[in-house]
């Protein structure tokens, strides 16, 4: 499989397992902690995925999805992490932890602009059963989900054929400080997550 | 179990996959909901249309507290269909202040307590399975996190829907009188339990493993418990980790 197709492969898993984020279920299938073993270990990579995984988790965990929204796509920054570290692109850890952060925030974002999009879904089929025209929700539904794994895919897939190749030339040019900074924080994040999540529940209850 | 109950509850896994800024779940409540409008207004081409208008409206919830007001505005709907002239705009409202009262709860039972216990448990499990020498240890542990969240999350589902279709706007008073500030303050201690037992127990992992001393990470630990609540969260001492890291680093101090 080349580079290309195996990254559209690995995208393609990460759109499938992010629509549980929302979308369908939800059941906690896309949480960092579960989705960074599943792809790491379609690798060959378990412990790979599991550490990145964790890390993610640990860092998300206090950011409560009220709306059904989040500021940063967890599951989409773990998997892009994971298939980095793991995949054809072979990053360090640490770099992958960062392109991850890069890709959960880009995600976010490509998802706020697909809720603003999907408004119109409601108001069409409103006017159509308005005019005595059949239902068309579930096409409605099942559109608004196909749209939202091409978003994912096109996050991940624009990491994996674009930012992953160039990380991986790059990173190892990086200045030593630069380096050591990103090792120190991917090692630190899920020590502190854990520890900011525990003294969070102890407060509130 | 009917089967209108299991139809409602299959298409309520897709409550938020319309999810817009607009009408929140609307999109996603109409096409749940539309079986049970189907059944009641069967013959009524008028009035199932006036019904799957009334439920495009905007509506959020938390998606497993969801169920009881799907319920309830079907068991309404039903009876309005019946004949029962106010039944319709009552369900309307209903399902809106239901939704609202009870998403409270459950945003903090559920992605306030649950979330973590079954990521924490997960981890643990992974852990033991690893010990105990099992060749999937990730595997285990996934069956023990998934596992805890979704029995609760998916029997909230169908025993709050099946409350609904069966009292109508009796399960509002039902729902309310349950002790869900006792299960909530229970599931935050057992999640307190857990994250702190799991991070105690990857301190147990080989250090090549760990990345760093476990001195180091148990003080990590011990930094995001104290401080988290000044900065809002790990991402910040996150970034103070790396800037501390990169100093380390130019000064010759961490090895890479």
């Amino acid at each position: 499989m080349n580079a290309l197709a195996s990254g559209a492969a690995g995208a393609g898993i990460i759109a499938l397992l992010e629509l549980d984020a929302a979308s369908v279920g939800p059941f906690a299938l896309s949480r960092p902690v579960f989705i960074g073993p599943i792809v790491g270990s379609l690798l060959g990579s378990p412990w790979i995925g599991a550490g990145l995984g964790v890390a993610f988790e640990a860092l998300s965990l206090e950011d409560l999805p009220l709306g059904g929204g989040f500021d940063f796509s967890a599951p989409v920054a773990a998997g892009v992490a994971v298939y980095l570290a793991a995949g054809r692109a072979a990053l360090p850890l640490e770099a992958a932890f960062l392109a991850g952060l890069a890709a959960g925030w880009a995600h976010a974002r490509v998802e706020r602009g697909l809720r603003h999009a999907r408004c119109a879904q409601a108001r069409r089929e409103e006017q159509g059963v308005s005019a005595g025209r059949p239902s068309r929700l579930g096409r409605e539904l099942f559109s608004s989900l196909a749209l939202q794994a091409a978003g994912t895919f096109a996050v991940a897939f624009a990491v994996f054929a674009a930012a992953g190749p160039a990380a991986s030339r790059v990173w190892p040019a990086l200045p030593v400080f630069l380096r050591g900074g990103a090792r120190a924080a991917f090692l630190a994040a899920p020590w502190l997550g854990a520890g900011s999540l525990a003294g969070s529940l102890w407060r509130r209850a | 179990m009917s089967s209108l109950q299991t139809r409602l509850f299959l298409r309520s896994l897709l409550l938020q996959a319309g999810f817009c800024d607009e009408r929140r779940q609307g999109l996603g409540f109409a096409w749940a909901i539309d079986p049970a409008l189907q059944s009641a207004y069967a013959g009524d081409a008028a009035g199932l249309r006036a019904a799957r208008l009334r439920h495009l409206a905007s509506f959020n919830a938390q998606p497993y507290a969801a169920a009881l007001p799907l319920g309830v505005a079907a068991a309404l709907e039903a009876r309005a269909a019946g004949g029962d002239a106010s039944a319709a705009s009552r369900g309307a409202a209903l399902k809106g202040s239901l939704g609202a009262a009870l998403s409270g709860a459950a945003d903090a039972f559920f992605w306030g307590s649950l979330r973590p216990l079954a990521a924490a448990s997960a981890l643990l499990g992974g852990i033991a399975a690893y010990h105990l020498d099992s060749p999937r240890p990730f595997a285990c542990g996934a069956v023990v996190g998934l596992a805890l969240f979704n029995a609760p999350a998916l029997w909230t589902r169908w025993a709050g829907l099946e409350l609904g279709l069966r009292e109508g706007e009796g399960a509002a008073v039902a729902a309310c009188s349950l002790p869900a500030q006792d299960w909530i303050r229970a599931a935050r201690v057992a999640a307190i339990a857990a994250v702190v037992a799991a991070a105690a127990a990857s301190l147990s992992l080989p250090r090549e493993l760990l990345g760093m001393p476990r001195a180091v990470a148990a003080l990590a630990f011990a930094a995001g418990a104290a401080l988290g609540r000044f900065t809002g969260g790990p991402l910040r001492l996150v970034a103070a980790a790396g800037l501390i890291g990169a100093l380390a680093a130019a000064s010759g101090g961490l090895a890479l």
